[in-house]
């Protein structure tokens, strides 16, 4: 079993005068599925890019570990795969010629990629779509293309940025669904989202706003502490009090 | 991880081939546009002035006068045609239906066979300065070819002095032998420079980039699978310029393949690295039209020798022109098309264009971090 863990201590980060991340720190650990809770302009993206090495943190330290031992950022790299917030697919390419753009950027072997893309299309039920482009896709089956995107390089970490954004209800549990089944595969996976209720459906949270965190750790022990009943009401409480 | 993954590159250079062959815009952008700017440009600069309407009004009416205009006739660079009245001759340049107007005095053939000079009034349309110089030219000739016909000896015979001019190279003088083979530089100007600068702009601004350098994939491996189908446009391009100029407007090729072809590849990795340099320095799409058009396109049409003579430019634009490879590559392409001077002889521009691919690579490779900042 491969034990994948991220330890982020006091990250900083300034875009001019904002402070998007101001002294975080967090821990993840495998086996869990992490939701990032926060209204926009939270800090949440800029975490994530900060992670994956996409940008430089102005000061504060991120380390990985495999097995205990740690990992340099590059060899992090390899065994992380990426689902940003902005639609990040090429339009006019096919659901098939996706999976094999990636393939080959993952370097994977026609055997694993054969079995991997029946497991995928099975999970996702896109297998009737493959010649379609990812231009005509509904937001749900978009989303679940990018998905597989990710999934194809069988990761360890995963960093999904709003994976649920615009996705319609139906499409949004079966998403949940598909998110379980990795965290049951031992991946860790990482995902924010603006939508408070599904906040209670992450293994644990962190919750941020304006670049802190608030606080984190089991859902239903936050709002426990916190006496209220969902964390919509947490950061209204939070908005009303200032 | 291995620094560059031929497979990976290669995925990459696969995409972007869908991506142009998918979108309209580009194949026609790469290929069609070249066909049609050699056909345009190919017939409308022409510098070669013919058939020049010319309104004459001859007052003596004489054996000499109509001798004359005889010789104006005689040239294929004049037609002549009489007015009544010199208002009707002057009102024919003013609305353009000729373009010079010869006035014959009275009594030219008298002052003609004593001895003096007559003067000959010609008016010249001088809002077109295109023509101006050409028919100037042409008047010497016709003067000199008048005076024998007149007095009705062979010319040469009381000359001191003859010169025998033989135009090498380019014998009749035609323009479009000097100004076609510099076409392909406009042409590898807009696919490899605006094309490149769009395609990797589009990958900024719709995210994918984010996606892209997530990914194993490295900053080497990117460029070179998004440069390298334009590269391959961009030389079918100067296929296209080659065959028309051969085929369409029977240009003789007298150079080497070689010297031409290493030029022109040269000539294309430069232009692919500076819209690399713009892609990067701008991020996005209509910034960096606006930078290859002021950077990319005007210099390569207007300070390269094109269009103007970079010899009879004031000093400061020809350092100005020698700052842009399509100086150089326009020099080696003429003189390949219509001299052929040897490896030897064009060691300037070639080394000149080396120098720039350098600068140029290095200041890409300064500026591209594998950051989204």
């Amino acid at each position: 079993m491969n034990e994948v863990a991220i330890d982020i201590t006091d990250i900083s980060k300034s875009f001019g005068k904002i402070k998007a991340l101001n002294n975080v720190s967090m821990h993840f650990g495998t086996g869990k599925l992490y939701g990032i809770i926060g209204p926009a302009g939270a800090g949440k993206t800029t975490l994530f890019r900060i992670i994956l090495g996409l940008m430089a943190a102005d000061s504060g330290k991120i380390s990985f570990t495999l097995n205990g031992k740690n990992m340099p950022a590059s060899s992090f790299r390899e065994v992380a795969a990426y689902m940003p917030q902005t639609q990040s697919l090429y339009a006019d390419l096919s659901v098939e010629e996706h999976l094999e753009f990636f393939k080959d950027l993952y370097g994977i072997s026609p055997e694993v990629y054969r079995r991997k893309k029946d497991e995928l299309l099975q999970m996702t039920r896109l297998d009737k779509f493959l010649d379609r482009p990812a231009g005509k896709l509904s937001g749900g089956m978009y989303k679940k293309l990018g998905l597989m995107c990710a999934l194809l390089r069988s990761p360890k970490i995963m960093l999904l940025d709003e994976p649920t954004n615009g996705v319609d209800p139906i499409s949004r549990r079966e998403f949940w669904d598909m998110l379980h089944t990795s965290v049951s595969d031992g991946i860790l996976v990482l995902m924010t989202t603006a939508y408070m209720d599904e906040a209670e459906r992450c293994g644990e949270v962190v919750l941020m706003e304006e670049g802190n965190v608030l606080g984190a750790g089991e859902p239903r022990t936050l709002l426990e502490q916190e006496k209220v009943s969902g964390f919509d009401e947490f950061f209204l409480r939070r908005g009303g009090l200032k | 991880m291995s620094v560059f993954s031929l497979r990976r590159a290669r995925a990459v250079f696969l995409k972007e081939f869908k991506h142009i062959f998918r979108d309209p815009f580009t194949l026609i952008m790469a290929l069609l546009l070249p066909f049609l700017i050699v056909l345009i440009l190919g017939n409308c600069i022409e510098f070669n002035v013919q058939s020049i309407d010319l309104a004459y009004m001859d007052h003596d009416r004489s054996e000499s006068s109509r001798k004359l205009v005889e010789t104006f006739g005689s040239s294929d660079y004049f037609r002549p045609y009489l007015v009544e009245t010199p208002e009707q001759g002057f009102a024919d340049v003013v609305s353009e239906h000729a373009k010079a107007m010869l006035i014959i005095p009275p009594d030219f053939e008298k002052e003609f066979v004593i001895g003096r000079r007559p003067d000959v009034q010609i008016l010249l349309d001088g809002a077109d300065n295109s023509s101006i110089s050409a028919i100037s030219n042409y008047l010497n000739t016709i003067n000199t070819d008048a005076v024998y016909k007149i007095r009705d000896i062979p010319p040469e015979d009381n000359s001191p002095l003859a010169f025998k001019t033989r135009y090498m190279f380019n014998p009749e003088l035609n323009s479009r032998w000097f100004s076609i083979p510099g076409i392909s530089a406009v042409i590898i100007a807009l696919v490899a420079i605006m094309l490149t600068t769009l395609t990797i702009c589009k990958e900024w601004e719709q995210g994918s980039m984010e996606m892209l350098l997530s990914t194993p994939v490295t900053s080497l491996e990117i460029m070179f699978g998004k440069l390298f189908p334009y590269a391959v446009l961009s030389f079918c391009g100067f296929i296209i310029v080659y065959l028309a100029a051969r085929l369409i407007f029977g240009l003789p090729f007298a150079g080497s393949y070689a010297i031409l072809i290493t030029a022109t590849l040269l000539f294309i990795f430069n232009y692919l690295a500076l819209g690399l340099y713009i892609s990067i320095i701008s991020h996005e799409q209509q910034v960096a039209v606006q930078y290859a058009a002021a950077i990319g396109l005007l210099p390569t049409a207007m300070l390269s020798g094109f269009i103007f003579p970079i010899q009879y430019m004031p000093e400061i634009f020809q350092w100005v022109s020698a700052l842009f490879p399509a100086r150089f590559y326009i020099e080696i392409s003429r003189d390949q098309f219509l001299k052929a001077s040897s490896w030897g002889d064009l060691w300037i521009p070639f080394a000149a264009m080396s120098v720039q691919a350098v600068v140029l690579i290095s200041a890409c490779l300064w500026r591209f971090r594998r950051t989204l900042e």
